[in-house]
């Protein structure tokens, strides 16, 4: 173990010697108060001098104390005077005694160059010395809360159970209690630390700035006041401590509000203008809301101050390539030619379809490379999803949309730093939402379509709602609406969704938020995810989808959850629970009392299909189907049973059960194009268009599927939709794209206008000259001229 | 499977007339004797001894099941898909020996005469080394100073070398002359991997989706488009980092366009049609036009879209309309 121990130790001072630059800012912008008893007084005075706000005065403090005998002391010196390198060395050295105080002030320096799992380490190895050590628990917490990992929570209070006067811990769990909307328990944690600091004259500057945190979410600094007396309390204390802004900002953003998060991250880096920390968040938060210039400046201000922010760095990098991005605009009415393309059978007569009511306008941002196949998609899909949303919401927009699709996956984590629970594939902030594009990711690994209308809900609902919504609303509301109103039908719920709800694990809508927030198992923000969604269908089903509508209205006056639901549904929030439970176990009842089963079939089918025994696929599948018909992902049933049927040469059932999975959105790429070919031959053009359609939205980028639709509207004299999927194709670069020129100078031709019809066909003859087509509508458009 | 050499039965009969024809000629022009016989035979023989189409496939040791099928189906496909007039010979299994081949290639040597095309396709493992590049066959391998040797002995002077086998990038220093094509389905020596290029290669041969400008011609340009761009979605399908970047270089006594590698449609029937032939040769000067105003584009991109679309378009009409006599004289109507 002590081999293992100095291994790492090695290591640490290794990365922490190459990552460190020497001193980097002379006195800290922000400020942690150290809650330990095993502080040394020295320390401790120069601490207080540093709370009192008169730097000057503590950096001399903190430099005295670097000829210390004590190495300890010596270090912390380092670690306050922000000498990094120092600072490490010298705790590596105060560390050969094996102190477990030593490896926990040393895991705060790693805390404090963000290298948070480096940090947990030395707080473990602390632990492993001195079984139960509080400051290093306390320490681990931390550590573990900044990763919003869910254990903390529980760590603190075992913490608390032990030792009732840990500060520190108190805090922290106080924190995470706030994050949890548990505003009540919150409050009595700040007043237990409140008044503990006071009889010890602890600096209570971080319980103010937690006080105001619980303002915030309570709702006392709205309605038109800007300050809290925590503020000021904190401000007459110490006119330079900004954390009394950075630390509640954290609350507006992790609940949608960033433009108030902005606004006290401004106050922030006014009150000190060497905090490095909300220069950084101030610049990623106005980034957020579309600030580009101002992001820009105080990203480089952050830089600047603290060069170890990966946040920071990663910000500045993407605000680089985000200047190279093509834009966009949607009209603020649906122009016929953004026609979102699954609807086949409407007349293609140039006549804008639905609400001709002004909508929202959208910017939309994209790779260039992409723009030209994806853009005519994204573009209709969002303006669709704004005519839909507006109105069930009765909300307008009040400024346009920005839509970010990203083709590098990394590039859109870089948009969702520090901002925890939220989905992989798409985030709003306001009126921005960021995205992965469809080639981001491997084909068919995620259904884009769903989750533009997913991300364009949370818009349109957090706009309606001030910004007030609690995080299972505005995901149940997003999930509601992709489930009833998006592209895809699909409702399957996963297989561990289906356990926890046999197992009775579905929190309480009180406490649902901590499903996204502080998940404490694997899997539990996508269980959360669709709990929430379950429970908006199930008011929606019950009280009708006005009541939902309600219930957002009534959280944008800021009302609590159990008013909110009392005053819509006229049920305490208890009974909501019990009979969504209920109705829930009795709408899933066949699935979940087959569920062993159910999920223990695949591995039988499994050896089935190896082995070709085809009718013995057929009846498992066919009972698969029967206990949870829903599954419409890899191994659904419906394809098991449609190879099946294939394989039993009884291909016109094959065809008949594929179209059925389609149905029940089944959206599986190359299943999808295959389902296309097969209703080809079989002459059934009007599915095959649907199906080619779906495709669009989660595989855009197979030239042939476009220009077979393309060909397929040609057929149908829909010459503009046509030309949408030819331009598709062309955006897609392909090496030969005659075909698509072609069809280009066809749907022209349609649409009488010859000069665009000409110089496409010109383009289609000059990719493949001897396009025995193409030559025919030349020779026909060049008469067409001449008898003019 | 078991496979031998072979040589198709209608290249051995138009191999025989060929040599026939040949020697007639031969006499004929010396002595000018039986010209009841020349007057028969010319129409045939001055067709097909005036450009003569001779392919040579080798198929390269396997080393285990999977690979000895994958170069099976690759040269199978091959030598399924070449035009009847075309004469295929395939050194497969036993009979792929270095002796064998070079048997073949001198024979070939004393056959062929300059107007032939002749195409040499290897399919297999290759491999390289300080001395040299090595074609993996049973017994003695075949080696670059072979294939320089064969090649270079040929009196063909329309030649298309592809060897589609790793390491073969190392090859095309010194297989490169300027009446003859060397395709590699490598870059480099360095790449040693087993390739998938011969699968894509052989598929091109016969696929219209290889036809990109539409004649009804597999070009040798064209196939090695259609191949390098399927090994690229191979690879990208799969999501794994291409180890092999296929290489082509056409001599500057060749136009790769007009290597005719395979003819499709109704042209696969039609090549000896004299009407059709001397369309055709219209075709071809229209097609070079139309390829010098693309040259003229590229190298003047400063031209205007509308002064060069009008000159394409008088290019394009013309070549329109004159397919349309080619579809008529090929009985097709438009």
């Amino acid at each position: 173990m002590k081999n293992r121990v100095a291994t790492l130790r090695c290591l640490l001072y290794l990365i922490t010697y190459m990552c460190c630059l020497p001193v980097v800012q002379a006195m800290p912008g922000s400020m942690t108060v150290a809650y330990d008893t095993l502080r040394s007084p020295g320390l401790k005075a120069c601490d207080d001098t540093l709370f009192a706000g008169d730097r000057d005065a503590a950096r001399a403090c903190y430099a005295q104390l670097s000829t210390s005998d004590s190495v300890l002391e010596r270090a912390e010196s380092a670690h306050a005077l922000r000498d990094v390198k120092l600072a490490n060395r010298l705790y590596r050295e105060a560390s050969r005694t094996d102190d477990p105080y030593v490896l926990t002030r040393w895991g705060y320096l790693f805390l404090q160059t963000h290298q948070v799992s480096d940090a947990a380490a030395l707080f473990r190895e602390a632990i492993q010395l001195q079984p139960g050590f509080i400051p290093a628990r306390i320490a681990l917490a931390e550590a573990q809360g900044r990763e919003f990992q869910g254990e903390a929570r529980q760590s603190l209070y075992d913490v608390i159970n032990e030792d009732p006067e840990a500060i520190g811990a108190l805090l922290l769990l106080a924190h995470i209690e706030l994050e949890l909307q548990q505003l009540e328990s919150a409050k009595r944690l700040l007043d237990a630390a409140f008044e503990l600091a006071s009889t010890k004259q602890i600096s209570p500057l971080e319980i103010y700035a937690l006080y105001v945190a619980h303002d915030i979410l309570s709702g006392e600094l709205k309605n038109g006041r800007n300050t809290t007396e925590w503020m000021d309390k904190a401000l007459s204390l110490n006119s330079n401590y900004s954390d009394i802004f950075v630390i509640p900002a954290h609350f507006f953003l992790i609940t949608y509000r960033y433009r108030e998060a902005v606004e006290l991250y401004q106050r922030a880096v006014k009150a000190d203008p060497a905090h490095a920390d909300a220069h950084s968040k101030l610049g990623i938060n106005l980034f957020r809301i579309n600030d580009i210039f101002g992001a820009r400046f105080h990203l480089q201000k952050a830089y600047q101050l603290d060069p170890f922010n990966v946040e920071t760095v990663n910000t500045l990098r993407l605000l680089d390539d985000h200047d190279s991005m093509r834009v966009t605009w949607t009209a603020n009415t649906p122009q016929p030619q953004d026609k979102r393309p699954d609807e086949p059978d409407q007349p293609d007569d140039g006549h804008a379809h639905g609400s001709a009511k002004p909508l929202a306008r959208a910017l939309i941002r994209m790779d260039h490379d992409e723009a030209e196949a994806l853009e005519p998609y994204v573009k209709s899909l969002t303006q669709d999803a704004l005519a839909v949303l507006t109105e069930r919401y009765a909300f307008k927009l009040q400024k346009p949309v920005t839509l970010e699709l990203y083709h590098n996956h990394d590039d859109f984590a870089v948009r969702t730093v520090s901002t925890p629970g939220v989905g992989l594939l798409g985030v709003t902030f306001g009126y921005v939402v960021a995205m992965d594009s469809p080639k981001a990711r491997e084909q068919g690994e995620f259904h884009w379509g769903s989750t533009l209308w997913h991300e364009l809900a949370h818009v349109v609902t957090l706009e309606a709602a001030n910004h007030l919504l609690p995080r299972w609303l505005s995901e149940g509301l997003s999930v509601y609406e992709e489930w009833h109103t998006g592209p895809l039908p699909s409702r399957e719920l996963p297989l561990q969704v289906l356990q926890v709800l046999q197992d009775n694990g579905f929190l309480g809508v009180d406490m649902l938020d901590s499903g996204f927030v502080r998940p404490t198992y694997r899997g539990q923000v996508t269980v959360s995810y669709n709990q929430a969604g379950l429970l908006c269908t199930y008011i929606a089903d019950r009280w009708g989808h006005d009541a939902l509508v309600g219930m957002l209205h009534d959280y944008g006056k800021g009302l609590s959850t159990s008013e909110v639901i009392l005053r819509n549904l006229k049920i305490s929030t208890h009974d909501l629970d019990r009979e969504f439970l209920a109705a829930m176990r009795q709408q899933y009842s066949v699935i979940l009392a087959n569920l062993d089963e159910w999920s223990g079939i695949p591995m039988v089918m499994d050896s089935l299909i190896q082995s070709e025994q085809w009718q013995r696929v057929e009846r498992l599948s066919r009972r698969q189907l029967d206990l949870y018909p829903d599954a419409v992902g890899n191994d659904s049933a419906w394809l098991t049973l449609a190879d099946s049927l294939d394989a039993q040469q009884r291909s016109d059932e094959a065809l008949v059960t594929l179209m059925a999975w389609f149905e029940k959105g089944g959206h599986l790429p190359e299943r999808l194009l295959d389902l296309a070919s097969r209703l080809k031959v079989s002459g059934a053009d009007k599915d095959a268009i649907r199906v080619l359609e779906a495709l669009n939205w989660v595989a855009p980028y197979h030239a042939q599927a476009h220009i077979d639709l393309g060909d397929y509207y040609l057929q149908r004299d829909k010459p503009r939709k046509a030309l949408r999927e030819f331009n598709a194709t062309l955006g897609l670069a392909e090496v030969n794209n005659s075909d698509a020129w072609f069809g280009r100078a066809q749907s022209y031709h349609a649409l009488a206008q010859p000069a665009q019809a000409k110089r496409s066909v010109l383009k289609a003859l000059e990719a493949a000259p001897f396009h025995r087509e193409a030559q025919h509508l030349l020779l026909d458009i060049v008469s067409g001229e001449s008898v003019e | 499977m078991k496979r031998v050499c072979r040589t198709r039965s209608t290249t051995i009969a138009i191999a025989l007339a060929i040599a026939l024809a040949r020697t007639l000629a031969r006499t004929l022009a010396r002595a000018l004797i039986l010209p009841v016989l020349v007057v028969l035979l010319l129409p045939v023989t001055w067709s097909v001894a005036a450009a003569a189409d001779y392919v040579v496939v080798v198929e390269g040791l396997g080393g285990n099941e999977d690979y000895t099928q994958a170069f099976g189906d690759s040269v199978a496909a091959i030598e399924a898909s070449l035009n009847d007039s075309t004469a295929v010979t395939v050194f497969a299994a036993a009979d792929a020996t270095t002796d064998a081949v070079a048997h073949h290639m001198t024979q070939l040597a004393m056959t062929l005469t300059p107007t032939d095309q002749f195409s040499l396709m290897l399919i297999g493992h290759g491999n390289a080394t300080q001395r040299g590049y090595r074609f993996n066959v049973r017994g003695a391998d075949i080696t670059d100073a072979h294939l320089v040797q064969w090649l270079n002995e040929l009196p063909a002077t329309r030649q298309l070398v592809v060897v589609a086998t790793s390491a073969s990038g190392g090859l095309q220093k010194a297989l490169a002359a300027p009446h003859r094509i060397v395709v590699t389905a490598t870059k480099s020596a360095q790449e040693q991997n087993a390739t998938q290029f011969h699968r894509y290669w052989s598929q091109a041969l016969n696929d219209q989706a290889a036809d990109s400008d539409r004649n009804e011609i597999i070009s040798a340009d064209e196939a090695f488009e259609f191949a390098t761009q399927s090994v690229a979605s191979h690879y990208r399908d799969k999501n794994l980092l291409a180890t092999e970047h296929a290489v082509f270089t056409a001599g500057t006594d060749i136009v790769s366009r007009r290597y005719v590698i395979n003819r499709t449609g109704r042209l696969a029937s039609l090549e000896d049609d004299s009407q059709v032939r001397g369309l055709l040769v219209q075709r071809d000067r229209i097609e070079d036009e139309f390829h010098a105003l693309l040259k003229n584009r590229s190298d003047n991109p400063s031209w205007s879209d509308d002064d060069y679309y009008a000159q394409l378009e008088v290019v394009l009409l013309k070549l329109a309309r004159l397919q349309l006599d080619i579809d008529a004289a090929a009985g097709e109507s438009p």
